[in-house]
């Protein structure tokens, strides 16, 4: 089944948002690597969040700075890999 | 307490390569009686060589020389300022973090790193504690009324060598780790401990003046601080580049600087594992890796070990109040002995004692214990702790059980109380429950390790009791809002009472089964 993409938004966005609790205006465009919000741990939860829920498996090309800025570049990810799954 | 903000700006000087040879005339280090000096001994003599590569640019031993000068003019010049005073430093891994630690012993100070990343009420604890003179912070951190200290003018070639007065057996720094109550417990660790730590590392570990190290390690933890001291006192260069949390960017930092050596705690050789596409960047200049600071699983040292050959993977152990390094596996050992964590350093004693301080027959299990130069001093104003940890005989109870086998080689069994690795660092369980049961007055909290996508995590349980209601929610924020993120817990539960032991403990092995697994 594919995925709506509303609904990962809206999932990623109150995953990280229960981690960023000082961080109230929190936004899918939200720089997490600029405001300093995205440490390691909070990295390997949302990979392994990613994992479990949508069941797409994450490899070394994908855990980087360009897919993890933002909660919609981590829609991003999940959207096309759950595609490429799919393929 | 003032604080400093260190204003010294990039280093100018074009870095120049100097050969293995520039060290001629350094006094070796087992003649050292001051860290400070042996710093200064080794900055001098190599000059030019850069001391530390970042993005941006070099900074040669040359400007670490200058700019640790001028925090030692500083400090020495404060009318207040007396050999023994202790000055924190809250700085990330930085030119200015090496140039303040340096600069500090130089003045006859005590340094006192403080993690920048550590919960409010942790800090204060640690503040409390220690009561700092001096606080040197970047920017962001320091108050309206921080002073501002610039780099001196003087070339390093025109800087007379100091005269500092504090030997082997003097307070060099307070290093703030778990204690086995939960409260932070201040090591301390001397200008000897340190220096004989450094000098055994460096007789079985391949590290030259040649050598340039990635480090990511923070140097606020006893295992940054290892790697710290020993690149500093043999001249070599440190590359501050790519992110632990990018594992992909760690080959890469490697392959774009020609880094040599890497090392890192075991979470970070899972994450490299996993995704740091190790193996398929080539990394010519590496020449070896090495862990510490907690156990890797056996066949993930094994596969990394395969991944960077013709580079070596070293499994060292250690611990803050051993300043920080105790054993090594030497790299051939690593298929044949699964667990091990090594031999004793050179110059380290290692048994595994009883619960009298007999040692052990070979293959029982008991308290790993260390004796050597490098065993801390104590525990800052806590004499009990030091009293329950160091015996009059100078054995270190590690509290780590542990056996031997035939050939000298020690293996990790378990640990002899509560404290959990978690990412490198130490955990008592207490110092999460406490906060739970600060925001919830009358809850009772327990901690668990639990494993959580492959890696130690926590897990808590709370019993309200009596009145006080407990929500789940808000439990979550408290933990997310007051502990920092190693520290929170990735399971919560709220149970109506906790199992109880015969002996009317709350049975943390009962609470253990109810997890989930992962």
């Amino acid at each position: 089944m594919a995925l709506e993409r509303a609904q990962v938004e809206a999932d990623i966005l109150k995953f990280v948002a229960s981690r960023c609790p000082n961080h109230p205006g929190l936004a899918l465009d939200t720089d997490l690597l600029e405001e300093g919000l995205l440490d390691s741990l909070l990295l390997i939860d949302v990979i392994f969040q990613i994992e479990e829920r949508y069941g797409i498996k994450l490899g070394g090309e994908h855990v980087g700075p360009a897919h993890f800025r933002s909660p919609s570049a981590i829609v991003d990810l999940v959207m096309s890999q759950s595609a490429a799954a799919q393929a | 307490m003032d604080t400093i903000i260190l204003q010294f700006g990039d280093d100018e000087t074009p870095a120049r390569m100097a050969a293995a040879d520039g060290l001629r005339g350094v006094p070796p280090l087992e003649d050292a009686v001051n860290l400070g000096l042996a710093f200064f001994d080794v900055a001098r003599a190599r000059g030019d060589h850069p001391a530390i590569v970042t993005e941006k640019g070099a900074f040669t031993y040359g400007w670490l020389l200058r700019a640790a000068e001028s925090v030692r003019r500083y400090l020495c010049s404060r009318p207040d300022f007396a050999p023994g005073a202790r000055v924190a430093l809250k700085l990330a891994n930085s030119p200015d973090y090496v140039a303040a630690y340096y600069g500090t012993l130089l003045a006859d100070g005590v340094v006192v790193p403080l993690p920048v990343a550590l919960e409010s009420m942790r800090l204060k604890q640690i503040e409390e504690a220690c009561r700092p003179d001096i606080l040197i912070a970047p920017k962001n951190l320091a108050g309206e009324a921080a002073a501002t200290l610039a780099l001196i003018a003087q070339s390093a070639d025109d800087i007379a060598r100091p005269a500092p007065k504090r030997g082997r057996d003097d307070l060099a720094m307070l290093l703030f780790t778990s204690g086995s109550t939960g409260l932070p417990k201040g090591v301390m660790l001397s200008h000897g401990n340190i220096l004989s730590n450094a000098q055994s590392i460096l007789h079985d570990l391949p590290i030259t003046a040649n050598e340039r190290a990635l480090v990511l390690l923070p140097f606020c933890h006893a295992f940054g601080n290892s790697i710290l001291q020993t690149h500093v006192l043999t001249g070599a260069t440190m590359v501050f580049a790519g992110a632990l949390m990018f594992p992909a960017t760690i080959p890469q930092s490697i392959a774009k600087f020609e880094a040599t050596s890497f090392s890192a705690v075991p979470e970070v050789y899972g994450m490299l594992m996993k995704y740091g596409r190790l193996g398929e960047q080539k990394m010519p200049s590496l020449r070896y890796m090495s862990v510490a600071g907690g156990q890797l699983r056996h066949d993930l040292a094994v596969r990394i070990a395969e991944l960077i050959a013709p580079a070596d993977f070293y499994v060292m152990y250690g611990q803050s109040e051993a300043a920080a390094r105790l054993a090594v596996l030497p790299p051939d050992q690593l298929s044949a002995r699964e667990g091990a964590i090594g031999r004793a350093l050179a110059g380290v004693e290692l048994s595994v004692l009883d619960e009298s301080n007999r040692p052990l027959p070979q293959g029982e299990a008991g308290m790993l214990c260390a004796r050597g130069p490098n065993v801390m001093l104590g525990y800052w104003q806590d004499e009990a702790a030091t009293r329950e940890a160091l015996g009059e005989d100078g054995w270190l109870r590690t509290g780590d059980l542990a056996r031997s086998d035939a050939d000298g080689y020690f293996y990790i069994e378990g640990r002899a109380n509560l404290l959990v690795k978690v990412q490198g660092y130490r955990v008592h369980p207490a110092e999460i429950e406490s906060v739970v049961e600060a925001a919830f007055p009358g809850a009772r909290a327990v901690a668990l390790p639990m494993q959580h996508a492959g890696e130690t995590r926590f897990a808590l349980f709370v019993a309200p009791q009596g009145a006080a209601a407990v929500d789940l929610a808000e439990l979550r924020a408290v933990c997310q809002r007051d502990l920092p993120p190693y520290k929170i817990p990735v399971y919560i539960e709220i149970l109506e009472e906790l199992p109880l032991t015969s002996g009317y403990k709350v049975d943390r092995a009962a609470l253990s089964m109810r997890l989930p697994s992962g």
